[in-house]
């Protein structure tokens, strides 16, 4: 039996979701308020890994006995734990591709995505302090995803975190496009449709819908047909469907790096 | 087996980012052609090296025509394209477990433990050369996120509380890796993995920088299941021909940890 716990349908969310339908697994989702994202995390706080990541407290998959989080990480288990059909290349190169290009999207994508969007969704909203509070003092929280709530709440277009989240977004969509370019497509590795379309699909999306832009950098040609192709996916159409897509605090930017 | 080519692995003293794949190629025991990348001479940044690796980063390895860069999707590769010992569990939670523990030293404990090192040994190390000459060396760094960790370290401009924020994610890392390891002989469970060379790459460091750096974060009193652990992995025959590859960067003497009295 698996399931998808969230706190919203993040691009984290989104990807799991995409990847449990590529696979033609049934899943159940349970899905909590944001606000309760503490409360809904209580119940993993059992195995220290899912209360000490870095990237956010949700997505978690639960499968049977097991639990596990980290958006590329889950996206990895599905594949080994359900090889059919594969969504990673069958050899080491095109593996270490998958890897190497979902290292960019945790590390420098996925925090810029979530603090554009963070800023999109919060700023003027007048979120009371005592929600920002109840974050800030919440002890299974680490203290690094205290400040990231606190900060998202309290200050969610900080000017320094904006600069740095657009200069990442560009990032994206420049490495989206120059992949495709390389490969030549239809997807990022080429032929073969992997994990890494999925997760840098639900980064890039808000891009493509006008949801969320930034400075300076349109999406380009090749990326705005392979977003295209993405949405066509019956995999795809399904979790969209699931929820309006959200954006909460995640991992934070690397302060080293 | 079939016949491969022997990669090319570029990398510096055999520790962080870089002791990965050595240690992992050792494991594996995969002959390999070995190319010495001085940082602190700023190989990493000439021309000759960017173009072979235009991030500018080290380690990077050539296999079969192919430049890879990352030290752990490198590692992951090791394991998957040669022959010999098995260095990820095949159980796909385990294996989900290996992963986030490689991430959770990449972009966590180690970034944290590597600032203050870089603060305390690499800006210094460099900081005396020629104005010009350094600030040259910088505008040649191709990563802007590498630009401004030399910057920061060669004029010395990490803020105290940065440091100290560093110096409590080494706290803080080091209590959850012992944590783990009150309940697993290995990292990733009851298996050696890459997550062990991960972790090793960083951890190894720490008990010596307790009192050079007034950073006690790993130690006999503090972290007794880590002290074996790391005795356990000393041990192996991989880390000193590994070793061996240092030009005189680590002054750690593997008998000694070996023979550590833990109490
Ligand atoms: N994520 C990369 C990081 C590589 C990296 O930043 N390596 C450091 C040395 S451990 C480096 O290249 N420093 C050279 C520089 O900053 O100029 C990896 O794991 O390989």
């Amino acid at each position: 039996m698996l399931t998808l716990h969230t706190n919203g349908m993040t691009p984290g969310a989104l990807a799991v979701a995409i990847a449990l339908e590529e696979k033609a697994l049934s899943f159940a989702l349970a899905e909590n308020e944001w606000q309760a994202t503490p409360a809904a995390l209580a119940a993993f706080s059992g195995a220290d890994e899912l209360v000490n990541s870095i990237e956010g407290e949700f997505p978690i998959l639960a499968d049977g006995d097991v639990a596990v989080n980290d958006t590329f990480f889950i996206l990895e288990y599905l594949d080994d734990a359900y090889p059919e059909p594969p969504l990673k290349p069958a050899d080491a190169y095109g593996q270490w591709k998958v890897q190497a290009l979902n290292r960019f999207l945790g590390e420098r994508a996925m925090p810029a995505v979530a603090s554009l969007g963070v800023a999109e969704r919060f700023t003027g909203q007048g979120i009371v302090d005592e929600v920002a509070a109840r974050f800030e003092n919440e002890p299974l929280l680490t203290p690094e995803r205290r400040d990231a709530w606190g900060m998202a709440l309290r200050d969610p277009a900080n000017e320094e975190v904006m600069a740095e989240s657009h200069r990442k977004a560009a990032l994206l969509l420049d490495r989206i496009e120059g992949e495709l370019a390389e490969s030549g497509g239809p997807w990022l590795l080429g032929e073969g449709y992997t994990i890494t379309d999925i997760a840098a699909f639900a980064l890039a999306r808000p891009f493509a819908t006008g949801e969320l832009r930034t400075h300076d950098k349109e999406i380009g040609e090749r990326t705005r047909h392979w977003c295209a192709r993405m949405e066509k996916r019956a995999a795809v159409t399904t979790p969209l469907q699931l929820g309006e897509p959200v954006f909460l605090p995640a991992a934070e930017h690397a302060r080293w790096g | 087996m079939k016949m491969t080519e022997k990669p090319t692995l570029y990398h510096w003293e055999p520790n962080a980012n870089s002791g990965k794949p050595m240690l992992a190629l050792e494991e594996k025991c995969v002959t390999y052609d070995s190319v010495y990348i001085d940082m602190l001479s700023f190989d990493q940044h000439k021309p000759e090296y960017l173009a072979i690796n235009p991030m500018g980063t080290i380690p990077a390895m050539v296999h079969e025509g192919r430049l890879m860069n990352e030290s752990t999707a490198i590692m992951e590769y090791v394991d998957a394209r040669f022959d010999g010992p098995k260095l990820r569990p095949r159980d796909p939670a385990k294996r989900w477990k290996m992963r986030w523990w490689m991430k959770y030293c990449d972009q966590y404990y180690g970034p944290s433990c590597s600032m203050i090192g870089w603060e305390m040994f690499v800006g210094p190390s460099v900081r005396q050369r020629d104005p010009d000459e350094l600030k040259a060396r910088i505008d040649a760094i191709p990563l802007a996120e590498r630009r401004i960790a030399w910057t920061k370290a060669i004029y010395g401009k990490f803020s105290a509380e940065e440091l100290a924020e560093s110096r409590r994610r080494v706290m803080q890392g080091s209590a959850l890796l012992e944590k783990n390891l009150e309940k697993n002989e290995w990292v990733a469970g009851d298996e050696f993995s890459l997550a062990d060379i991960n972790a090793f790459n960083l951890v190894y460091i720490l008990p010596h920088m307790a009192e050079t750096m007034n950073l006690p974060s790993v130690g006999v009193e503090r972290t007794p299941m880590t002290m074996r652990w790391l005795k356990r992995v000393y041990r192996r025959p991989t880390i000193r021909s590994t070793w061996a590859r240092s030009r005189g960067g680590l002054h750690i003497d593997i008998d000694d940890e070996i023979n550590r009295d833990l109490g």
